[in-house]
C-alpha cells in the first residue's frame, strides 16, 4: 500500500544521513557525509534545488526544521562538532547561530515543540545534550546536560506540549504553563526522559531494555490523549513502544514491536502518531500499526523490488 | 589465495567481470537474470544477478597470487605470483589479435627461488610491477618489474636500466630476470601496495615492520615496527590512511603521523584473511576472518576529518552475512563502482551477489509521504492512489475529507458519512435539550407508558406481542429515523426510503416489528424481482407467508433451528422475532450486526420499562468501550458521548469527525471539555500543516458560531 512514488537526485557527492521535509511538506532539507547542507523546493513532485549550505566540516548527522512561525530555519548537526542554525532571509539562507559547545560529534538535533519558543536539543558524542533557547535579541541561552549518556548520545525526541488540567482554566492572554520534556537514547544503552523543572533539566526516567546502542527514539505526536508514547530502535534488532497513561509520567510500560535480524536505525512516527515507520540494517522500510486489541502489527513493507534500492547500481537510479 | 581456497578479483574497469582464482583462473560475466533466459552454465549469484562462465585459464600452476592490470587495454591481463617466486603474465578470454598477445607467457625470475607473496601494479606507470617474496638471505624481497622491457618503451625509464632488464631473455625472449629495482634485503615481503601520493613511493609489509620505500632514492626508506604488516591497501578516499593486519587485529595508520596506528580495531577470535576498503564509500573497511560465514564491517565516516587527533573516532561495527544459507565465506570483493556491493566465494566456490545496507534515515512529511535516503539515493514513498479506501492511513482520509468540505456546510455531508449518519436527527425535534442528551437520557424520563396488543395488520388474528408506547419512546423512534416527526407512528416513509436503497431485509424486517406480515412479504418479493435481486428473498417470504403463533407447530420448530443458518443478519433477526417467547427478544438485540438504531427502535417498541433501560445502559457501555460512533445515538453529545469520541479517537486517531460531531450540535458544556479541546486543536494543527487554510478558518468560523466562546487564539503569522 506504500510505495516509492520519487527518487530524488540530491547530487550529494555521498551518502546522505538525513532528509527532513518542513511543516508544510514543500521544502525538503538533506545533510550528507560531503558536508553539505542541501534544501530542495519540492512543490507538486518537482525539485529545485534552493541552497547548499556549506559550513559545517565533518558529515552532516541530521537536519531539523523549525516551526514556520519562527521563520524558515534549520538546524543542523555535523561530526565537526558543531551545531549550525540556519535562517532563510530575503531568500538567501544564512548562518543565524553556530553552536560549539561540545567536545565530540554532534549526532542529533531536534526542535521542540512551537508552543516552547525556538528551543533546539542536541545529543553528542560526548555524551552530553545541549538545550538552545532563542532568547528573542539574536542570543541563544544554553543549558548542558553533561553525562546523560556514557560514551554518546545518539538520538534525541520531543514530547509534544502537553497543558496539566484544563485550558479554559488558562487566564486568557498568558501562556499555558507547559512541562517541557524530551526522550534521549545513547550508546549506554539506555532510554532516558528529561523533564524541565524550575529551569533545570533533571533526568526523569531511565528506561532499560534494550541490550546495545539504542540508535534512534522518536516521540510520538499525541493527537486526541495526552497518553505518551515513544519508540525506541537499537543495535540490537529491537524496537520497543513505551507507553505511559498515567498524567504524572512516572509508569512506562515497555512492548516489544519487533526483533529484526540486523540492526534497526530509525524510527519515525506520522503525522497523527498512528504509523510507525521503522529502517533497519535489512534494507527494508516496514510501517506498523496498532489494532484495536493494542497489538502492533506490520502494515506495509517496502523494500527491493519496489524501492529497488538493492538492485540500484550508478547506472539505473531512475526506478518509478 | 593459500592452497586451493578459491579468491576473487573484479576487473578494474569491466564492470561486470571477475576473476575466482584457485588452482586456476575462471573469468565471469555477471547479470541481471531478466535480461536473458537462464542458459545452461549461469551460475545464480542473488535474486537479480547470475553470472556466466568466460574463460578458464590454467595454464600457470602454483599460484599465490594475482593481480589485475590496472589500465583499460589491454584488458583480462593478469598478473600471477607463483609458489617459485617466479611472475607470469597471462590472460583470460582474450581476442587472438590482442594488443597485449606479445606480453603473454612473459616471466620474471627472481635469482633465489622462494614463494612470491603479493603483486601490485603501479596505477600511474602501469609498466612496473612490484611482487613481494618471502625472504632470502642473500637476495632482495621486494623486486619491481617493468614489463614492458622488451617492447617499446614509450615511458621514461632510462635507457641503461631497460638495458640492464633485458639482458637475460636474450634465450627465449620471454624470460626476463632482471628487475627494475630491488629492495629489501634479507627481509621478507607479505604484503604492497603503491601510495597514490605519489608514483614511486610503495608501501610494504616487510617481515616486522610496515616500510615505505622512495624509488628516488632507494637507500632511504621510512618504517615502523609493528606486527601488522599484512593485507596493506590504501582507503581510496583518505590517500593517508592504511590499513594493515596480524592475526586477528586490525591496525589503520595515518601515514602523516607514521609512528604507530591511529586506531586498533577489536580484535577478532580468529586471524584475519582478507581486509578491504570499499571503494564507492568512504570510511568503510570489511574485514574477513578464517572459517567464518560473516563479513565485518567498520563503519570509519568520521574518522579523517582535520580536527586533529583529541577526538576518539567512533567507529560502528556491524557484521553481515551475504550468504543466504550461512556457508562459510573463502573471499569477497568489492565492485569497483555499484554502491556498496560485493561478490562472496565460497570454498567450494559457489559465489553470492550482495549488497550492504547503509543506515536508511526516514522521515514522515505532512501529507503522509516518508522520506527514505539511503546511501547516496532518496526516495519518497506514499500510499498508492490505487490504495483501498478502508486500507488508507486516518491523516490520508482525514486530509482527502478536508480537501471535500468535510463536516463544513449541509447535513447531507453527515448523511453520507458512514460514521455519523445518524447525526442529522439532532439537529431538529421540539425537545432540544432532550436530545442532545441521547436515547439512554430519553428512555430514562420516559414516563406514562402505555401497553396495547395489536393486532398484525390486515388481519384479525390477535397477537400475544405487547407494544409499549410513549411519548419519550416515539422520540427516540424519531432518532433512530423510523418514523418521521409528528404524532403518527408511520414508518411507511422509512420503508419507502429503504426500499430505493435496495435495503430490501432491513425494510422488511421493520414492517415486520411493526407488526406488518403482508407489507414485509410486499417489499421481499420486490427484492427478489429487482434488478441484481436475490431470488432467495422469495423463499424467506414464503416462509414468512406461512407464519404460525402456534406453539407447538411445525414452521416454528423449523425456523427456530434454521434461522441461525441465515447469512443475513436481518432476515435472521425477523425469524427471531416471530419465534421468540413475548418480552424475551435476546436474538434480535445482541444481533450485533443489525444496525444499533434498529435495534434501539426495536427495543423502545417491544421492552417494558423495567427491560429497556437495562438494555440501553448495556448497550451503551459496550459502544463506549468500542468506540462505535454509532454509539453517540445513545449517548447524546453529553459526558458519555465524549467518553465514547474518547475510545473512538484513541482507536482510530481520527480527531476530525470528533472534532465535528461535537461541533455540529453541542449544547456548550461538552465543547469546554479538555478532550475535545484537545482535538479540536489537533485538527486546526493538521489543517495549517496541510496548508488547508481556508479550511481551518472555516472550522474556526463554524466553532465560533456553534460554540461563542471560543474565540480563535490569536494566530502568530506564517512566514511561507
Amino acid at each position: 500500500m506504500v510505495s516509492v512514488i520519487n527518487t530524488v537526485d540530491t547530487s550529494h557527492e555521498d551518502m546522505i544521513h538525513d532528509a527532513q521535509m518542513d511543516y508544510y511538506g514543500t521544502r525538503l532539507a538533506t545533510c550528507s557525509s560531503d558536508r553539505s547542507v542541501k534544501i530542495f523546493d519540492v512543490k507538486n513532485g518537482g525539485q529545485i534545488l534552493l541552497a547548499d549550505l556549506r559550513g559545517h566540516e565533518g558529515p552532516v548527522w541530521q537536519v531539523a526544521w523549525a516551526h514556520p512561525m519562527y521563520g524558515n530555519i534549520l538546524a543542523s548537526c555535523s561530526y565537526d562538532r558543531k551545531v549550525i542554525i540556519w535562517k532563510e532571509e530575503n531568500g538567501s539562507w544564512d548562518k543565524m547561530y553556530e553552536y560549539t559547545g561540545h567536545d565530540s560529534s554532534v549526532n542529533s538535533v531536534c526542535w521542540g515543540p512551537y508552543d516552547f519558543g525556538l528551543i533546539l536539543a542536541c545529543g553528542s558524542s560526548d555524551g552530553a545534550i545541549s538545550i538552545l533557547t532563542f532568547s528573542g535579541d539574536g542570543q541563544w541561552d544554553i543549558k548542558k546536560i553533561s553525562n546523560a549518556h556514557t560514551i554518546g548520545c545518539n538520538a534525541v525526541s520531543w514530547a509534544p506540549a502537553v497543558v496539566p488540567g484544563s485550558l479554559i482554566d488558562q487566564p486568557t492572554g498568558q501562556k499555558p504553563n507547559y512541562i517541557k520534556r524530551f526522550v534521549s537514547g545513547g550508546c549506554d544503552n539506555l532510554v532516558k526522559l528529561w523533564k524541565e523543572e524550575d529551569g533545570q533539566w533533571k533526568e526523569d526516567q531511565k528506561l532499560e531494555a534494550h541490550s546495545d546502542w539504542v540508535r534512534d527514539v522518536g516521540w510520538a505526536p499525541s493527537i486526541g490523549l495526552p497518553t505518551s508514547t515513544i519508540a525506541s530502535c537499537s543495535q540490537d534488532g529491537r524496537v520497543f513502544i513505551w507507553t505511559c497513561d498515567d498524567p504524572s509520567g512516572n509508569t512506562w510500560t515497555a512492548k516489544l514491536l519487533h526483533k529484526f535480524q540486523d540492526v534497526v536505525w530509525h524510527v519515525s512516527w506520522s503525522i497523527t502518531g498512528n504509523i510507525l515507520a521503522v529502517s533497519g540494517g535489512d534494507n527494508k522500510v516496514t510501517l506498523w500499526k496498532e489494532s484495536l486489541d493494542g497489538q502492533w502489527a506490520c502494515i506495509s513493507d517496502v523494500n527491493k523490488g519496489q524501492g529497488a534500492v538493492s538492485s540500484v547500481t550508478d547506472g539505473q537510479q531512475n526506478e518509478q | 589465495m593459500s592452497g586451493s581456497k578459491p579468491d576473487i578479483l573484479w576487473s578494474p574497469h569491466h564492470v561486470d567481470r571477475y576473476v575466482i582464482c584457485d588452482s586456476e583462473l575462471s573469468l565471469y560475466r555477471i547479470g541481471s537474470i531478466g535480461s536473458a533466459e537462464p542458459k545452461a552454465g549461469t551460475l545464480p549469484l542473488s535474486q537479480e544477478t547470475a553470472a556466466t562462465l568466460l574463460a578458464i585459464n590454467s595454464d600457470t600452476p602454483y599460484m599465490k597470487c594475482v593481480a589485475w592490470y590496472p589500465k583499460h587495454e589491454p584488458e583480462c591481463l593478469l598478473a600471477v605470483g607463483q609458489a617459485n617466486g617466479r611472475v607470469v603474465l597471462t590472460s583470460l578470454g582474450q581476442s587472438p589479435n590482442s594488443k597485449c598477445k606479445e606480453l603473454m607467457g612473459r616471466e620474471f625470475v627472481p635469482k633465489h627461488a622462494r614463494q612470491c607473496n603479493t603483486l601490485a601494479w603501479n596505477p600511474w606507470d602501469s609498466n612496473w610491477l612490484a611482487a613481494g617474496l618471502d625472504k632470502h638471505r642473500a637476495d632482495f624481497s621486494v623486486l619491481i618489474w617493468d614489463i614492458s622491457s622488451k617492447y617499446a618503451p614509450d615511458i621514461a625509464v632510462p635507457m641503461e636500466k631497460i638495458r640492464l632488464s633485458s639482458a637475460g631473455d636474450t634465450d627465449s625472449g620471454l624470460v626476463v630476470t632482471k628487475p627494475l629495482y630491488e629492495l629489501g634485503q634479507n627481509d621478507a615481503c607479505l604484503s604492497l601496495c603503491w601510495l597514490p601520493r605519489d608514483q614511486k613511493l610503495l608501501l610494504a609489509g616487510m617481515h616486522r615492520n610496515l616500510a615505505i620505500f622512495d624509488l628516488r632514492n632507494t637507500s632511504q626508506k621510512t618504517f615502523v615496527n609493528t606486527k601488522a604488516i599484512q593485507g596493506v591497501t590504501v582507503d581510496p578516499h583518505f590517500h593517508e590512511r592504511v590499513a594493515s593486519f596480524f592475526e586477528g587485529q586490525v591496525a589503520i595508520w595515518d601515514l602523516r603521523k607514521f609512528e604507530k596506528p591511529v586506531l586498533t580495531l577489536t580484535e577478532q577470535p580468529k586471524p584475519l584473511t582478507k581486509v578491504a576498503w570499499c571503494p564507492t564509500r568512504t570510511g568503510l573497511l570489511a574485514t574477513l576472518t578464517r572459517d567464518s560465514n560473516v563479513v565485518r564491517l567498520y563503519d570509519m565516516q568520521h574518522a579523517p576529518t582535520p580536527i586533529g587527533d583529541e577526538t576518539e573516532p567512533t567507529i560502528i561495527e556491524r557484521s553481515v552475512q551475504p550468504c543466504s544459507d550461512n556457508s562459510v565465506i573463502s573471499s569477497f570483493a568489492w565492485h569497483p563502482s555499484a554502491q556498496n556491493r560485493m561478490v562472496v566465494v565460497s570454498p567450494n566456490r559457489a559465489m553470492t551477489d550482495f549488497t550492504v545496507f547503509e543506515r536508511i534515515s526516514l522521515a514522515w512529511g505532512s501529507t503522509t509521504s516518508l522520506m527514505w535516503a539511503c546511501g547516496r539515493h532518496l526516495y519518497e514513498c506514499a500510499e498508492g492512489e490505487g490504495a483501498a479506501e478502508k486500507d488508507r492511513d486516518i491523516a490520508t482520509k482525514m486530509r482527502q475529507r478536508a480537501q471535500n468540505g468535510y463536516g463544513h456546510d449541509t447535513v447531507q455531508v453527515w448523511r453520507n458519512h458512514l460514521l455519523a449518519g445518524d447525526l442529522e436527527q439532532k439537529q431538529q425535534g421540539p425537545k432540544q435539550s432532550l436530545i442532545y442528551s441521547g436515547i439512554k437520557n430519553i428512555v430514562k424520563s420516559s414516563s406514562g407508558t402505555t401497553e396495547n396488543r395489536r393486532c398484525w395488520r390486515g388481519s384479525d388474528r390477535q397477537t400475544d406481542v405487547a407494544r409499549y408506547q410513549s411519548e419519550e419512546r416515539s422520540l427516540a423512534l424519531r432518532l433512530c429515523g423510523w418514523i418521521g416527526r409528528g404524532p403518527e407512528v408511520d414508518v411507511e416513509p422509512f420503508l419507502k426510503s429503504l426500499e430505493l436503497e435496495g435495503e430490501w431485509e432491513r425494510a422488511a424486517a421493520v414492517a415486520l416489528f411493526n407488526l406488518d406480515i403482508r407489507r414485509a412479504i410486499q417489499i421481499l418479493n420486490k427484492g427478489a424481482s429487482s434488478e441484481k435481486g436475490d431470488l432467495n428473498l422469495n423463499v424467506v417470504a414464503m416462509a414468512l407467508s406461512g407464519y404460525t403463533d402456534e406453539k407447538k407447530s411445525l414452521w416454528r420448530e423449523m425456523c427456530s433451528t434454521l434461522r441461525l443458518q441465515l447469512k443475513k443478519p436481518y432476515l435472521c433477526v425477523m425469524f427471531a422475532f416471530l419465534t421468540s417467547e413475548p418480552g424475551a427478544y435476546d436474538g434480535v438485540l445482541y444481533e450485533s450486526s443489525v444496525a444499533v438504531r434498529d435495534r434501539v427502535a426495536f427495543a423502545c417498541m417491544f421492552l417494558n420499562d423495567s427491560q429497556l433501560p437495562r438494555y440501553i445502559d448495556k448497550l451503551t457501555n459496550e459502544m463506549k468501550e468500542a468506540g462505535n460512533l454509532e454509539g453517540i445515538l445513545l449517548t447524546g453529545l453529553t459526558k458519555d458521548g465524549v467518553d465514547l469520541m474518547e475510545s473512538y479517537v484513541d482507536r482510530t486517531g481520527d480527531v476530525q469527525t470528533a472534532s465535528f460531531c461535537v461541533l455540529m450540535g453541542s449544547p456548550g458544556d461538552v465543547v469546554k471539555d479538555t478532550r475535545v479541546q484537545c482535538w479540536i486543536e489537533n485538527y486546526r494543527n493538521l489543517l495549517d500543516a496541510w496548508r488547508f487554510w481556508h479550511k481551518r478558518a472555516e472550522f474556526d468560523i463554524h466553532r465560533s458560531k456553534l460554540d461563542p466562546s471560543s474565540k480563535p487564539l490569536a494566530q502568530a503569522s506564517d512566514h511561507t
